[in-house]
């Protein structure tokens, strides 16, 4: 009765492994011959490009030109263009060792913090992040001021 | 930076990691005891342990600086004291491994095929691929690019408060060992240059599954557990936790799934311990939660030897190296919380989560009150196809098949330990101002990540019960891991 029942046991096993592989074969052995295939077909590429394989040409674009601008130890003023912060994140990554400070989301941009950082001395960079028709930016920060209100 | 110069230094980065963790193995008894390719595996983890806390602590303590000629100064020092006291490390001669079955030796066949195809794949997309992972383009990366331009683990970026850095007193451990590759070899700014680091931590894991495993599960199922790791997506391709990125939650998983199964393991000699205290270490100072996970693990291993002190006043002699043994656990692991727990002063806190303010009481409410809510959610994540495979249904069958495995000692403590990381997670989600629904999708597939060795080690010993009366031939403790 005892070997009946580990026998049982054991084929259970057997059968819950077997549907397991049968179910995840064909996702994982599609990963693996991309993943494989990608790696001969990239492994040559020189860093520009392979960034922009990964991060788009448009991103890389805006990127290089504001790094071209601001020298390594520098620093700038980040606003997040769209609401979602994660791209404001990789913008700040991509830009990286210059340290970005956060001036806040283009959509709720404080006047009072934004009088501070237009006060300062010499002139501040501020980088829009990344907008939905375009890459990442380097923008005067006066176009941000608002009349004030009557 | 030519194609050739950045594979050298990606693979010179990883030969002197394993270099000096193989030279760290030469005293550990059990691991100095292993076949070649088990013991480079374990080299691989106890290199970059001793490499990142040795340089993390000297960096914050002694101020210094992460520039080449330190690092190899670290790196060799394991080497020079092997080489000194003439251990260069020969397992012992005539120790030969166990007959395989024709049964076991397909079982190991289909291992090293499938656990193959999967770390090519992973290396292949590291060694020609930026970082895509969200993390390490939020957080690790620009921590790694911050560490290296200041040469110290206190840069000016994160010191100074109203720079803009999400998290900014996460650990260094791994953006400090990206930095070790690139002062080496004098690189650029090309991410792809320490992305091996991490892709290679998948064969890692997968071997030390195996060797784990083994011993007590029989050599099939642990050969079948590590195709079943090599068909899940979650811990393989996945880019929000898997081998494939830069995340830091499998490194921490394998440092302390590597740590808790060395400091738990006999002949508990004072060696074995402090490599597992070394393991537990790393893993305080690669994560946030790496510290609780690491002191739940020493916690175990201190219950433990507090046992033993029971029975030897109770007329037993067998307490003194249980004794011994623990302290030297414990005492790294303090040394290591110790270093974590001051740099984290330095450090001003901004645009954070908020664990600092955290009190017992708010962990209780909230999770007494959340854990309706997170509980449908984890099970909503766990049997997500495209992550798992349907892997929790097939362990869930195992492990009530598997049944008896679990009263053996070995996988009672990986249980407990187990439980206690389960413990810190749903604390977590009970502390957490997140909503469940914005906190869980993003955070519970990564934890289980950390869990890995031991979850699936548990796996090997249940499936090996469960398999026991097909598989009897050649069914034995073989001993070959110690």
């Amino acid at each position: 009765m005892r070997t009946g029942l580990r026998r049982a046991a054991a084929f259970l096993a057997l059968l819950s492994l077997a549907v397991f592989f049968a179910a995840g074969a064909q996702r994982q052995w599609e990963l693996v011959a991309k993943n494989l295939a990608f790696g001969f077909d990239h492994i040559a590429d020189p860093l520009p490009v392979a960034r922009r394989v990964i991060y788009g040409s448009r991103f890389m674009r805006g990127i290089d030109a504001i790094a071209k601008a601001i020298p390594p130890n520098g620093s700038y003023w980040l606003v997040d263009a769209i609401d979602d912060p994660g791209y404001g994140y990789f913008v700040r990554t991509a830009l990286a060792p210059r340290r970005a400070r956060y001036l806040g989301r283009l959509s709720a941009l404080d006047q009072g913090s934004l009088r501070v950082v237009l006060s300062g001395t010499p002139a501040p960079t501020v980088v829009l992040s990344w907008q939905p028709d375009g890459p990442p930016i380097l923008v005067d920060p006066r176009r941000f001021r608002q009349p004030p209100s009557p | 930076m030519s194609t050739a110069y950045r594979l050298f230094a990606s693979f010179g980065t990883i030969a002197l990691f394993v270099a000096s963790g193989y030279a760290l193995t030469a005293f550990v008894p059990s691991l100095r005891e292993k076949s070649f390719v088990r013991r480079l595996a374990w080299a691989y983890l106890l290199g970059i342990a001793y490499a990142g806390v040795t340089l993390y602590a000297l960096s914050h303590w002694a101020g210094v600086e992460l520039r080449r000629g330190a690092i190899l100064s670290v790196l060799a020092v394991p080497l020079v004291l092997a080489a000194s006291r003439g251990r260069a490390a020969r397992r012992r001669e005539g120790r030969t491994g166990p007959s395989l079955s024709r049964f076991q030796r397909a079982a190991c066949a289909a291992a090293l095929g499938a656990g193959g195809l999967v770390s090519a794949a992973v290396l292949a997309h590291a060694v020609s691929s930026v970082e895509s992972g969200y993390d390490p383009r939020m957080t690790w990366n620009a921590a790694a690019a911050y560490v290296r331009t200041a040469h110290s683990v206190n840069p000016p970026a994160l010191l100074d408060k109203n720079v803009y850095i999400q998290n900014p007193r996460y650990p260094l451990l791994l953006p400090v060992l990206q930095v070790v590759g690139q002062e080496i070899f004098d690189t650029d700014d090309d991410e792809r240059t320490p992305r091996p680091l991490y892709a290679l931590l998948l064969p890692v894991l997968l071997l030390l599954v195996f060797d784990v495993a083994q011993p007590h599960a029989g050599t099939t199922a642990a050969a079948v557990t590590v195709v079943v790791i090599a068909f899940l997506p979650a811990v393989v391709f996945d880019i929000g936790s898997g081998a494939l990125t830069s995340y830091s939650d499998l490194p921490l998983g394998i440092l302390w799934g590597a740590g808790l199964v060395l400091a738990l393991r006999a002949p508990w000699s004072p060696p074995e311990a402090l490599a597992g205290g070394l393991l537990l270490g790393a893993a305080a100072l690669a994560k946030t939660e790496g510290l609780l996970l690491a002191g739940v693990a020493v916690g175990i291993v201190c219950l433990r030897a507090a046992r033993r002190l029971v029975r030897r006043f109770a007329g037993s002699r067998r307490g003194g190296p249980w004794l011994r043994a623990a302290g030297g656990t414990l005492a790294v692991f303090l040394f290591a919380a110790a270093l974590n727990l001051s740099w984290r002063a330095g450090i001003p806190n901004r645009y954070a989560e908020t664990w600092d303010d955290v009190t017992l009481r708010q962990v209780l409410s909230g999770t007494a009150a959340r854990i309706p809510v997170v509980l449908p959610l984890l099970g909503t994540q766990m049997a997500r196809a495209e992550l798992w495979s349907g892997f929790w249904w097939l362990a869930a069958a195992v492990f009530v098949l598997g049944i008896r495995a679990f009263v053996r000692p070995p996988a009672r403590f990986l249980s407990l330990a187990v439980a206690g990381a389960l413990c810190v997670y749903i604390a977590a989600y009970g502390a957490s101002g997140w909503a469940p629904s914005d906190l869980v999708p993003t955070t519970w597939n990564r934890f289980l990540c950390q869990l890995s060795l031991p979850v699936f080690v548990l796996f090997a010993m249940a499936l090996g019960n469960a398999l026991r009366s097909f598989v009897t031939t050649g069914w034995r403790r073989t001993g070959l891991s110690g």
